[in-house]
Parts: C-alpha cells; structure tokens; sequence
C-alpha cells in the first residue's frame, strides 16, 4: 500500500504537465500574496485572498486527485479516469465559488445573529441610515438591535450588508454621537472590512505564508479611516471623540 | 419610606445602587437618562456611563428587570424592580447566612440556636 503510494507519488512527480501546473500554481500563490498587501481596496484584497488561497490548495488538490485516480479509487466517480486538469480546476473553482457563498450567506449572518437582536424599528435612525445609503450610493443596509445595556456598534457586508447596534449605545449617546457612530460603520460597510477582516483569519487559519505578514495594522488603520470618515462627514470631530469618552467611561466604571 | 443604613450596607450595595434602587423601589418604572436627571438634581454626582453601567449589573443581579421601548427618537431601557426592598433584604440575610454556615458549620448553627433561643 505504501510502496504502492511512493510509486504514484513518483509518476506525479515525474509527469511534467503536472509538475509545470503545481509550480506555476505556487508561483501565483506567492503573487496573489504580496498583491494582497500592495493593492488598496478591500474588495480587491478579498479577492487576492481567495485567489491566493485557490493556488494555494491546487497543487494538493490535484495530487489527492492523481493519487485517487490511479489507485482505482475514483474509477467509478469519474468516467474513464483520465485525470483531466482542466477538470481539477474547475472542480476545485466551483468549490471555492460555493464554499465563499455559503459562508457570506448562512454563516456570517448566523455569527451575528447568535447575539440577542432583532430588527430595529426607530423611525429617525431608519431615515438616516437611508439618507446616507443613499447619498453613498449603496444598497440600505439593514439595521439591527442588540438587546444589551453595554455600548456595542458593528456591521459586516457580504452579499447584504448590516449594521448592529446595542440598545445601551443608543440610549448613552446624543442624536448627534449616533450618527457619528453610524457613519462610522458605515465607512466599514462602504468598504468591505468585515469581510476582509473574516479573510484575513481564513487566510491565517489556511495558509502558511500568513505567517509572513501582519494584517493588524491594516485592521487598526481600517478604524481609524472610519473615524476620519465620520469626522468628514460631520465637519467635526467633536461627536466622535465624546462617543468614545462615554463608551469609555461604561467599561471603566465600577 | 425608611432609608437604608448606608454604613451597614456599603459591603453589598455600593453609593450609586443605594441611589437608584431607592429611586426605583417605589414601584417606579423609569428610563437611565431620567434616573440620571434625578440624581443630578439631588447633586450626587454621576455620569450617565455610571449609572448606565450600575443598572446594568443591578439587573445581572437579578435586583431590577427592564424591558426595551422604542420611541420616537430613541430605543432604551426602562427599568423597574424586580424584587421590592423586604425581599431584597430577605435574600441579602439570607446570602449572608449560607455564606457563614458554609463557611463555619456547626459553629455558626449552634450560634443561631442560641442567639434565637436568647431572643424568644
Ligand atoms: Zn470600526
């Protein structure tokens, strides 16, 4: 059984159109890496995460396939058995395609839901969430309540996009700070962070080369980016900097 | 209304609890920004983060419930009791005596029958 393997693994090894598919796919993999890093958008750093990590798992993929195929594992799934490459990395697209829906649509949405919320219903910050949708020109995004007395603001954007936000928030801060806060996250929904946040732990959980780079300070300059976003918008940064003093003042009160 | 000994009961309530269970044990069901309005008028010095905060944990206790309301302009809390003062102070005893049976035994029964032997 062993020698049986060793044997295979030789063939691969030896088949040089597999062998050129496996280095070209490493030398994507690193590409998309350091493209990750260099490119300013999250959606396109999304989407170099993903490619990364498709180049990442094809050469694996495709011995795991070669190995199954030759050992007559396979024989019976796929008619004749002649390994096809190109069959591979459609497969293996069409499973990283289902797999990313499946988590922007059931999973992430299941993460946050798991919390106490329901829907908001308050009129007045329904409209400016729709104002500002629309002066952005995104789809509204939905708008939900935490049912906590701690202060407590995130969004994430897939597909759909919302925004969560604690009853405590709401009743601590001035009209004003709320919508400080609002447009806060609203600069994260704009611009994809959760969804590059939920990636860079994917990547860190399923690629080696994380190790590599640090995605912290992106993470911190993303915040701070926010905050500029609301300071902008409001011509002041009063309402932000009071938000955090009382947020603040919550979780250092004894 | 008979007010708390704060001295005695600083070790379980701290000053802000006092406060504002005094101010809700009358069966009142009121709103954090309101109870702070209140203090504020008594001139005890709080910040709405405090008082937010201490109703928060007077609720983990289980001392206060609160609902949500959504109004106009706003979603908050209201908070009102959930046990009245004589059953507050009934739990407080009786904390307070579990703590010193399970601590001191026999020890601290046999000071009980006494002291209530004594008493009749
Ligand atoms: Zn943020």
């Amino acid at each position: 059984m062993l020698h049986e393997i060793l044997r295979l693994t030789e063939t691969f090894l030896n088949s040089p159109f597999k062998m050129y598919i496996s280095l070209l796919s490493v030398l994507f993999a690193i590409t998309t890496f350091v493209l990750i890093k260099r490119v300013q958008k999250n959606r396109f750093k999304v989407l170099f995460i993903y490619l990364h990590l498709f180049f990442l798992i094809l050469p694996p993929f495709m011995f795991a396939f070669s190995l199954g195929c030759d050992m007559n594992v396979l024989s019976g799934l796929i008619s004749n058995c002649a390994i096809k490459v190109t069959e591979t990395v459609i497969y293996t697209g069409i499973g990283a395609i289902i797999l990313s829906v499946l988590i922007g649509y059931f999973v992430m949405p299941k993460l946050f839901s798991s919390k106490n919320t329901k829907k908001l219903k308050e009129k007045t910050i329904l409209r400016f969430v729709n104002k500002e949708a629309k002066k952005l020109g995104i789809k509204t995004p939905k708008v939900f309540l935490i049912d906590d007395a701690k202060p407590d603001a995130f969004s994430y954007s897939t597909i759909s996009s919302s925004i969560f936000i604690s009853v405590g928030m709401i009743e601590l801060l001035s009209k004003k700070e709320l919508e400080a806060v609002l447009l806060h996250e609203f600069y994260h929904v704009h611009n994809r962070s959760s969804l590059y946040k939920f990636s860079t732990l994917i990547l860190r959980i399923f690629s080696p080369l994380s190790r590599f780079a640090s995605f912290n300070k992106d993470l911190d300059d993303e915040e701070a980016a926010a905050d500029n976003f609301a300071i902008e918008k409001q011509c002041t940064n009063k309402n932000i900097l009071n938000a955090k003093k009382k947020i603040n003042l919550f979780f250092s009160s004894c | 209304m008979k007010r708390l000994n704060v001295k005695n009961f600083n070790s379980i309530l701290s000053p802000l609890e006092e406060d504002l269970l005094q101010l809700l044990w009358p069966d009142k069901s009121m709103k954090v920004k309101e109870l702070y309005d209140i203090l504020k008028k008594q001139k005890k010095k709080a910040a709405l983060s405090s008082v937010a905060v201490i109703l928060d944990r007077l609720y983990q206790k289980k001392v206060v419930d609160r609902k949500i309301e959504t109004a106009p302009g706003g979603v908050r809390y209201i908070y009102y009791p959930k046990k009245n003062q004589k059953q507050f102070e009934a739990s407080v005893v009786e904390n307070a005596v579990n703590t010193l049976i399970n601590k001191f035994g026999s020890t601290a029964v046999n000071y009980f029958n006494e002291r209530f032997s004594k008493r009749r």
